[in-house]
């Protein structure tokens, strides 16, 4: 037998080190207690991420509609075609947000309650002419909306619908660095 | 762990410098048997895999930024009687070969693997294997005496 045979022969893991190593192999589903949390928080994050994400892309206007009789407002729309923010233009035009709950709703819904509030059906009936402006930067997106406004407004008189044109007269959207611009098509 | 316990103890000995770091390793090569998925063919495969696993997790704890303290080897093996003279002049020398040839010599002349099949646990050339050996023989024989390995 050979020096370094007879040397570590004597050198065995004790019982205590073995009964310590059982002990620790017993508790390591700890370990996947913490890998739990971790994953959890994980998720958390994710979840959190996704929610931020949800928000910026329903809160971030797409496009507009410019509605102009008297009182004038903007009603910016998000890609789910839901009102996000109502952008007054003048002082009737605040009045007329202010009593009117066109926020979060759909902008056919929205364009719905202002052509069916008093303030707007008064206008028509005095004969003044309201203008309704698309405002987007993508075309088919732009073209989709005012064959959805014309559809929503065939009923009334006196109510022209066309897409604008931004380079001509800058719109709330572009103040705020929205994507939306107006374009220079008019369908009457 | 019966089985296996002393040839993964006695790595951990010939590798490391203190006790803590000795039995550190120790449970985390069980702790990676419990949850390795391998699927062993025979006693021999895995042994092999006990091997190599202690092999590797002593490396790695001796290349980690925060340097263990050394302590005698008494403390370190934690006997229930002192080592002779001899054989504690024997486990130093092998201790104080450079890391490299500590693995051939034990799996050599302790558990009586050939070359070739030290070669495979430690997933080493052959040829490296033998050119190992056989340098680790001469410091050896330099430090103990020619007659150490017969």
């Amino acid at each position: 037998m050979n020096r370094l045979k007879q040397a570590l022969d004597p050198v065995l893991a004790g019982d205590d080190l073995k009964a310590r190593t059982l002990a620790s192999l017993y508790a390591a589903p700890k370990r996947n207690c913490h890998t739990g949390l971790r994953l959890a928080a994980v998720m958390c994050a994710l979840v959190l991420c996704l929610g931020l994400l949800g928000g910026w892309l329903y809160l971030t206007p797409v496009s507009a509609l410019r509605i102009e009789i008297n009182p004038a407002l903007e009603l910016e729309i998000n890609r789910f075609d839901q009102v996000v923010s109502v952008n007054p233009l003048n002082q009737d035009g605040q009045k007329l947000a202010e009593s009117l709950r066109l926020r979060f709703v759909a902008y056919t819904q929205a364009l719905d309650l202002l052509l069916d509030s008093e303030t707007i059906q008064v206008c028509l009936a005095e004969g003044k002419s309201m203008s309704i402006e698309v405002l987007c930067e993508d075309e088919q997106q732009a073209d989709k909306m005012l064959a959805v406004v014309e559809d929503h407004t065939s009923s009334h008189e006196n109510v022209h619908c066309h897409a604008g044109n931004a380079s001509a007269q800058g719109t709330t959207g572009e103040q705020k660095g929205h994507g939306y611009h107006h374009q220079g098509r008019h369908h009457g | 762990m019966e089985q296996y316990a002393d040839t993964v103890w006695r790595l951990c000995v010939l590798h490391l410098k203190n006790h803590a770091d000795a039995e550190d390793v120790f449970q985390t090569v069980f702790l990676k048997y419990v949850l390795s998925t391998a699927a062993f063919e025979s006693g021999e495969h895995e042994k092999a895999w006990f091997i190599r696993v202690t092999v590797n997790a002593c490396r790695d704890l001796q290349r980690s930024f925060f340097r263990s303290r050394t302590v005698p080897l008494e403390e370190l093996l934690d006997l229930p009687a002192p080592l002779s003279q001899e054989h504690r002049e024997v486990l130093e020398a092998v201790r104080s070969l450079p890391p490299k040839y500590r693995d051939p010599v034990y799996l050599h002349y302790y558990e009586g693997y050939t070359a070739p099949e030290i070669g495979a646990i430690l997933k080493k050339n052959v040829n490296s294997v033998y050119t190992l050996l056989a340098r680790a023989k001469k410091l050896l024989a330099e430090k103990l005496g020619g007659d150490w390995c017969e």
